[in-house]
């Protein structure tokens, strides 16, 4: 299924400061950057097009002050020497995971499968849908350890796993994730008949709570509010 | 029985930002600026009703580092200094302005704002936690308690001794600082993901606040929108923001805070006077930032400004608010038309877009809780809806936030996402260490102690968020990687059980957040399956 894949953006982290818009709304300076949300290394599932957020940004602060440390600022380490993968939820249609991958789990699955049979094989991040079962394959280089994923399936449970097509083709699994659960983009279909509302007075409630706008994105693109990033206060844009 | 009714909840947070070993640091400013313009004039504001013998009340959480940074010695006398520079700064500025008897009417607002921020308090000798006890007490205002350093439940979670944690803790220091166990919860950002409410159950957590979408998109249609709460399948009630409240508040083209009248929060001398001038009242160094004397009202879209004319906008905020009061009249006898029970209004803010975004805001909300009965609104906190209505729907709400989007992608994009490993790993770390030593004493406890503070404060949502923002994001960036490398220090201490009494010290004394912080809050729920695909 490696033909659903489409990947759509790999840039670099020092990419990602490109363009930064001011949009004067008012006299209120609310400032916007404009940027791939999803950044680094993203696969899309779908084939809907990745959102651009709105983002602030501003520079005004001039000089920073340094928290100050005890120890001498290490670096954080790039691994822990623990096999382990993540899988997090980013919003209805996209999911974001991260892995570390030790050599020992890779001699183990060496051993297991004979090295000739793996040592030439393709690692892939195989996304699986558990509610329909269904799957999709995605070639990464395990070194790079994260991964954006779009299945573009609101209320579906997922899990991820990193694993290693081996020469004939067999699928072996090296890492899986926790699962997790999309959340939905629009309202149940289910009724608890006892809470029950005639359909007419539900739609006219949803549309009245959701701002008059219909199921879907649309609900939560509220503007931004005034001083939009300034400082860490103002979080609920 | 009035129409309906509307909970106002005011969210107080700021992240832990004391720096002892520096004067005048520019994050600390924001503490500072807080105090004057928001907290103290909101403080003032519910004193009056009391005064007035108005029925107002309302919902207020106060973060533990928030509560912890108004408490703290150093800062209250760092803040009394600070306030002591604004008032010199007002002095100088009236003589510089003397010829001009409109920008002179200006300075001396702002004059009477600091002199009155300064009388209030010393009236409670610094003590805003206990002047908030005493309100809640007195039946004014109900507080929520919320997770320890305003962690993102839903991101942070995927350790549950963590999330765990932040909420455990939150918890132990709102009973420390206000001598009562809470109600109510204010979830970080309204960031909810399923199962987090057995998380607050389990601490007797009754209610909590969340994103409009979180209710509407539950397990099961909410028969009344988000005007009434949903209980969990946990028994914690969810309360849903509601869309119109919010929009006519913080929207920036339609919302009341871009009237022309309002003052315009971009034109700050701290930019436009002489830095010799200056230098005393600004951060040391070769900075300029806010000084929040800002002569200029938002005019129009242009960069001409007109001088401020604090008449004009308080009558216009009284406008406003007779304006709001007005369409959640209509909104609420519209509703109750339709439900059979009373319709709710959850109407939840950032406590500081008052006074300090919205210069005008405390005097807006003041008129409309002095409006309210008028229109047969009855003002009402959560816990009080619940006491009365008590039988509810039960549903589980959707995974949401009130972030952009509505969902966690504020939190997790690609200049903050790299933070998650490190958290994940370091809470599921303290959940094993906490199990493994209950019975830590000495220099071990300290060092637990230590490391669940240092993890703690790395956890903050406020780093991811402005590292996405792009302000002051390496300072952010600075404060995740100082904590958690003194946590991953702290680690190796542990567990090679050859401890540095000097390292633990300095780093106690450097982040003396919650004293009395139990480690062992990191024990339950620390068992984590391994990552590793079982072959065999």
């Amino acid at each position: 299924m490696a033909e659903f894949f489409l990947v759509i953006l790999t840039a670099i982290a020092g990419l990602l400061v490109i363009a930064a818009l001011v949009n004067r709304s008012g006299a209120r300076r609310v400032a916007a950057a404009h940027e791939p949300a999803p950044s680094r290394h993203t696969t899309e599932i779908s084939n809907q097009s990745p959102e651009v957020s709105d983002q602030p940004t501003d520079t005004e602060f001039g000089e920073l002050h340094e928290f100050p440390r005890q120890i001498d600022r290490p670096e954080l380490p790039d691994r822990y020497g623990a096999d382990q993968m993540k899988l997090m939820v980013r919003d209805p249609y996209w999911l974001h995971t991260y892995w570390e991958l030790t050599p020992a789990r890779e001699i183990r699955a060496e051993s297991e499968t004979g090295v000739e049979n793996y040592a030439i094989g393709r690692y892939v991040i195989r996304l699986i849908d558990l509610d329909s079962n269904h799957s999709w394959d995605q070639e990464v280089d395990p070194d790079i350890g994260n991964w954006y994923l779009n299945p573009g399936r609101p209320d579906t449970r997922f899990v991820c796993e990193l694993g290693r097509i081996d020469r004939h083709g067999h699928y072996v699994p090296l890492l899986r994730s926790n699962e997790v659960r999309t959340p939905r983009d629009r309202p149940s279909d289910r009724v608890d008949p006892e809470w029950a509302c005639p359909e007419e007075l539900w739609q006219r409630l949803y549309s009245r709570s959701s701002g008059g706008t219909s199921p879907g994105m649309q609900l939560w693109q509220r503007p931004a509010s005034p001083g939009h990033g300034q400082t860490p206060w103002d979080r609920s844009g | 029985m009035p129409t309906g009714y509307i909970a106002f909840i005011l969210h107080a947070h700021l992240p832990w930002v004391r720096h002892p070993d520096r004067e005048g640091v520019l994050e600390e400013r924001w503490l500072f600026e807080a105090i004057t313009e928001c907290y103290l004039p909101l403080l003032r504001m519910i004193q009056g009703w009391d005064r007035d013998r108005i029925p107002g009340r309302i919902t207020m959480s106060v973060t533990p580092p928030l509560a912890a940074m108004l408490s703290d010695d150093l800062l209250q006398s760092r803040y009394r200094h600070f306030l002591g520079r604004q008032l010199e700064l007002a002095d100088r500025e009236a003589d510089r302005t003397a010829g001009d008897h409109r920008l002179s009417a200006v300075v001396a607002m702002y004059r009477e704002r600091l002199q009155a921020a300064r009388e209030d308090y010393d009236s409670c000798g610094g003590n805003l936690v206990g002047r908030l006890a005493d309100l809640a007490r007195a039946g004014r205002i109900e507080l929520l308690a919320s997770a320890a350093t305003h962690g993102y439940l839903p991101l942070i979670g995927l350790s549950r001794p963590l999330a765990r944690a932040q909420i455990r803790t939150g918890v132990d220091q709102f009973v420390a600082k206000f001598g009562v166990r809470p109600d109510g919860f204010w979830l970080p950002e309204c960031g909810f993901a399923p199962g987090d409410d057995e998380l607050l159950a389990a601490e007797g957590i009754k209610y909590f606040i969340m994103e409009t979408h979180g209710i509407l998109h539950a397990s099961t249609r909410p028969c009344y929108g988000v005007y009434a709460p949903l209980y969990c399948p946990s028994g914690v009630a969810a309360f849903g923001r509601d869309t119109e409240t919010s929009h006519q508040v913080w929207s920036a083209d339609e919302g009341y805070p871009g009237d022309h009248s309002y003052r315009e929060f971009y034109r700050d001398i701290g930019y436009e006077l002489d830095t010799d001038y200056l230098a005393p009242y600004l951060p040391p160094g070769p900075i300029r930032t806010h000084t929040g004397f800002k002569y200029y009202r938002i005019t129009g879209a242009t960069d001409h400004k007109d001088i401020y004319d604090p008449g004009q906008a308080w009558s216009r905020a009284t406008e406003h608010a007779g304006n709001f009061v007005f369409n959640r009249s209509h909104q609420l006898q519209h509703l109750a038309s339709v439900l059979d029970r009373p319709p709710l209004i959850t109407a939840p803010y950032d406590a500081e877009l008052f006074g300090h975004w919205w210069f005008e805001g405390p005097e807006w909300l003041d008129q409309v809780i002095r409006r309210l009965p008028e229109a047969g609104i009855e003002p009402i906190t959560p816990g009080d809806y619940l006491a009365r209505f008590p039988r509810n729907q039960v549903a589980e709400p959707s995974m949401s936030s009130w972030g952009y989007r509505g969902f966690n992608e504020v939190w997790l994009e690609g200049s903050n996402d790299w933070i998650y490993r490190h958290l994940h790993l370091a809470g599921d770390r303290m959940g094993r260490l906490a199990a493994e030593r209950p019975g830590a004493w000495g220099l071990e406890r300290r060092a637990l102690a230590q490391a669940a503070r240092e993890l703690l404060l790395a956890s903050a949502s406020d780093w991811p968020f402005i590292m996405k923002s792009g302000t002051v994001a390496s300072y952010a960036r600075d404060r995740v990687q100082g904590h958690l490398a003194n946590f991953i220090e702290l680690y190796r201490q542990l567990t090679e059980r050859r401890f540095r009494e000097d390292v633990i010290a300095r780093l106690e004394q450097q982040a003396p957040l919650f004293p009395h912080l139990d480690y062992r809050v990191f024990a339950h729920g620390a068992t984590e399956p391994p990552a590793a695909v079982a072959s065999d």
